[in-house]
């Protein structure tokens, strides 16, 4: 017989069989599949959308903090620079982290009845923002380019920046899908918090030269940092790096650890409580 | 052991700190259809919910030989707006079944779902029967060695249910498909398993040859006196609620017989009082209808009783299931109201020849 499964009760909750991971990777393309599909279903204009999205906030954010900051021409067009390169991937790490977080609770009908491992569904949301993602990539990329400002750089340091954001994205989306199953609350807060975390971010301008003790602490924990002036650095081959944004990775790889255990913890449960 | 399936020792879990299944052990062969009956909440679907994956045991061990498809989830889990194919690779890939693989299954299934020509369009064009049809079909047709069956033929039409039954009995067995099955229909479970465990508080208390086990466990749950669930409970609109089933008295086939019933609450219009007669396994054989037999009464607090001048049943056990209606529309239910025990009489001065309980019927023969 091919498929062996054997299961104990003191089996530790962090084991993982190397037949749920490949589950894992079916489910996960499934979904992703399916919510690519419903999107030429439901909507009129498509990928469109993708495009439209960070072009109009560009545009928008450049033309208003432009004209409250007083910028002149030439700061203006590094400005949009600078937001230019950063935005595609706070997209990608913002719509991870408010579709993953809440889809075990969405697909509840599913989880409490299908045993497949509950990391696919998050994984599904990220590999649908990854679509956008690209495509807004390469529009972000064309303008770098015409602009003369791309890096030569950029394609060896995008895959780099891109896992990153993944990873970092994947950890919170673990983290809160597995607190929702239990307290629906982080749900509702999420949105506020995401938008919140956009201002707080250098995600129109590079990071700031913050000390590290008190906010200053708060604000290189954040993982958005790393991935905001990392795709600078790719982009625009922008290199002002400081010590402190090593804690800015460190953090994005602690959350998807401590993330990806809190929701393999959880899953033994998760069909008790939903 | 080569040919076991589905092993289980000591298997165990608590749930909502009670132990919800206990010091079980289980082996199911290749080929082997073993039937799973008790009471609601015995540890059924514990059983079936921890050996499918979704909880983990506290206790015990178990082991899987082979792929697992679970019809759990016949009939949900399908998106709305993808079509019927998209939700069947999506079902598939649930169960590490890869789109080739459904791609393969899915004519077939489709066939006998009746539903080849709308396979493309949106699940949400379908009826709820359709989607209950390619639910079971799709994962009847599964390529997996091992069958979890949660109560799949409760839904769906008879003749579907009739066609389903025939391909569990048909196609499963002879292929060496192994099939636990979860069932309150009795009959189903006599006729398609091998072999029948009987839980009972989240314990194994019988296991043998399904006539037998059904048999010991008919006996046993008739035996207990009924306990109604509390009017908020109940369904209907609760208007009047049945307050008792008074069955006392002689119930002997071909005998005058009688039962009365009381309810209280106040709504006007006409009460129909329904009695419908069934097996013990839940299988309705007939209806004593108090509006049918021509008493018009208001539906205020009141009691009617209902006079069978020859009870057309043969010896055995029927349950009750009493029902209350105000002008067509459900007041209150109460299933499995009373049991009654019909005693062996003659009918039309006859010994009538069946083994089982049975309505019997006057009829005449030229």
């Amino acid at each position: 017989m091919s498929d062996v499964r054997e299961v104990h009760a003191s089996d530790p909750w962090w084991k993982l069989d190397r037949d749920s991971t490949r589950v894992g990777r079916r489910v996960a393309g499934a979904f992703a599949r399916r919510d690519i599909q419903l999107r030429y279903v439901q909507t009129r204009l498509g990928w469109l959308w993708a495009v439209i999205q960070p072009v109009a906030l560009i545009a928008g954010l450049t033309l208003v903090l432009g004209r409250v900051f007083g910028l002149p021409d030439e700061g203006l067009r590094q400005f949009a620079l600078n937001l230019a390169a950063a935005l595609p991937g706070w997209i990608w790490f913002q719509y991870i982290v408010s579709q993953g977080a809440p889809s075990l609770v969405h697909n509840q009908a599913l989880v409490v009845k299908s045993a497949f491992p509950r990391t696919a569904l998050p994984n599904a949301k990220a590999l649908v923002g990854f679509v956008d993602f690209a495509v807004a990539s390469m529009v972000v990329g064309t303008g770098l380019v015409l602009l003369g400002a791309a890096s030569p750089w950029a394609l060896v340091r995008l895959p780099l920046i891109a896992v990153f954001t993944a990873i970092s994205g994947l950890g919170w989306a673990y983290l809160l899908a597995a607190i929702s199953v239990r307290r629906r609350d982080v749900l509702s807060v999420l949105p506020v918090a995401l938008q919140v975390l956009f201002f707080v971010s250098p995600i129109a301008l590079p990071s700031a030269n913050f000390d590290l003790n008190g906010w200053g602490l708060i604000y290189w924990l954040n993982p958005a940092v790393a991935i905001a002036d990392g795709f600078r650095w790719a982009w625009l081959d922008w290199s002002v790096w400081q010590p402190a944004h090593a804690l800015s990775c460190a953090s994005g790889g602690i959350i998807f650890i401590v993330g990806l255990y809190s929701l393999r913890y959880q899953s033994r449960r998760i069909s008790e409580f939903l | 052991m080569s040919d076991v399936r589905i092993h289980a020792e000591n298997l165990g879990k608590q749930l909502g700190g009670r132990w919800a299944l206990r010091k079980l052990d289980l082996s199911v062969r290749a080929g082997e259809v073993v039937g799973i009956i008790g009471a609601n909440g015995a540890g059924k679907s514990t059983l079936l919910k921890t050996l499918s994956g979704l909880l983990h045991p506290d206790e015990g061990s178990y082991r899987i030989h082979g792929r697992m498809a679970s019809l759990l989830e016949v009939g949900t889990g399908f998106h709305p707006d993808l079509s019927g194919r998209e939700n069947a690779y999506l079902r598939g890939a649930l169960l590490g079944i890869t789109r080739s693989e459904i791609q393969r299954i899915l004519p077939v299934a489709a066939e006998f779902a009746g539903i080849t020509d709308r396979l493309d369009e949106p699940v949400k064009y379908y009826s709820s029967g359709m989607q209950v049809r390619l639910g079971f079909a799709l994962s009847a047709h599964l390529p997996a060695e091992i069958l979890l069956v949660d109560e799949v033929l409760a839904v769906g039409d008879a003749a579907f249910q009739a066609k389903s039954l025939d391909f569990m009995e048909s196609h499963w067995k002879s292929e060496g498909r192994s099939i636990l099955y979860v069932a309150h229909q009795l009959h189903t479970v006599r006729r398609i398993c091998d072999r029948v465990l009987w839980i009972e508080g989240g314990i194994l208390k019988m296991q043998g040859p399904a006539d037998e086990v059904c048999d010991a466990y008919i006996e046993h749950s008739t035996a207990q006196p009924i306990a109604w669930p509390s009017a908020a409970e109940r369904g209907g609109l609760g208007g009047i609620r049945a307050q008792q089933l008074d069955v006392e008295g002689d119930w002997t086939t071909g005998n005058p017989a009688s039962a009365q019933v009381a309810w209280t609450g106040s709504v006007s219009g006409t009460v129909d009082v329904r009695m419908s007669v069934a097996r013990s396994d839940g299988s309705p054989l007939t209806l004593w209808s108090s509006l049918q037999s021509g008493l018009e009464k208001p539906a205020a607090a009141g009691s009617a009783t209902v006079r069978i001048p020859e009870l057309a049943l043969s010896q055995g056990a029927y349950t009750l299931h009493l029902r209350l209606f105000v002008d067509g529309i459900l007041h209150d239910e109460v299933r499995d109201a009373a049991v009654i025990h019909v005693a062996h009489g003659l009918w039309q001065g006859q010994v009538y020849p069946t083994p089982r309980p049975m309505a019997l019927q006057e009829q005449h023969w030229i």
